[in-house]
């Protein structure tokens, strides 16, 4: 292999690394992690728990929980 | 004596009570602050991350990240009603932020299913009954009854989520101290 050829493949690969679209993703500081975001904001899965006022406690059934823990 | 709401998923309020049978002896102020306190814990919360009202004290205060996040939530007018109306609101979306203890966020399972506002007493005072009526009404995160608890800086050590101590403060049972005095005015 010729000393020219030698140094037009290092420069390629120079070339290559310095390219934005070929750098490490999530080296900046300011980026967070990937997915973290989506995951604390998934909608409920299916089958997850019902979120309906029919699902919660009712007045009567709160003013009594209340009373008991307020004591 | 207390008043409590309950807000669905949704932040629309299915349920309002008061500890008595006379609603007016109860401090009228507070039925639109339980009301603001169950919105707030609903609508800071997600499926994944419980987060009551009285972490939110620090995180709000001028130069913390959520400094002015009350601005884009504010406490609908119409739902300012007289103590024996307490119902009137039910299905409304009332609104408002609160940065202080009592207001939890409720849950079955891994679901966000609502949230819970209690006022009555001190900031501190409603956070622990209000934890407390969520744990007797079974509807804890999914990481324990303790997973979005009061923090106090002077029990716990400095964090982003601390609560200053009210008067006569207690939390799960044991006493912690008094609120702080001012001074200089």
């Amino acid at each position: 292999m010729s000393r020219s050829t030698v140094t037009y493949a290092v420069s390629v690969v120079l070339l290559m690394l310095a390219m934005p679209g070929c750098s490490k993703p999530g080296s900046t500081p300011a980026e967070t992690q990937a997915g973290a975001a989506a995951d604390q904001n998934r909608a409920p899965q299916a089958g997850g728990a019902a979120a309906k006022c029919s699902d919660l406690p009712s007045s009567d059934d709160l003013k009594m929980v209340a009373h008991g823990a307020g004591r | 004596m207390e008043w409590g709401t309950i807000v669905n998923r949704l932040g629309e309020i299915c349920a309002t009570a008061v500890a008595t049978d006379d609603p007016a002896s109860a401090w009228p102020g507070s039925q639109a602050i339980s009301k603001a306190k169950a919105y707030t814990a609903n609508a800071y919360s997600t499926d994944g991350l419980p987060l009551s009202t009285a972490r939110l004290y620090t995180l709000t205060q001028p130069g913390h990240s959520l400094w002015g996040v009350a601005e884009p939530n504010p406490f609908r007018a119409d739902c300012l009603v007289a103590p024996d109306d307490m119902n009137a609101t039910k299905g409304k979306i009332c609104g408002g932020s609160i940065a202080f203890g009592g207001g939890v966020p409720l849950y079955k399972g891994k679901t966000r299913v609502g949230g819970l506002g209690v006022s009555g007493d001190t900031a501190c005072a409603d956070h622990e009954i209000a934890k407390r009526v969520r744990h007797l009404a079974q509807l804890d995160p999914e990481k324990g009854e303790y997973a979005d608890d009061i923090v106090f800086t002077a029990a716990d050590g400095p964090s982003p989520f601390a609560h200053p101590l009210c008067d006569n403060t207690w939390r799960n049972g044991k006493k912690l101290g008094d609120e702080a005095k001012a001074a200089g005015y």
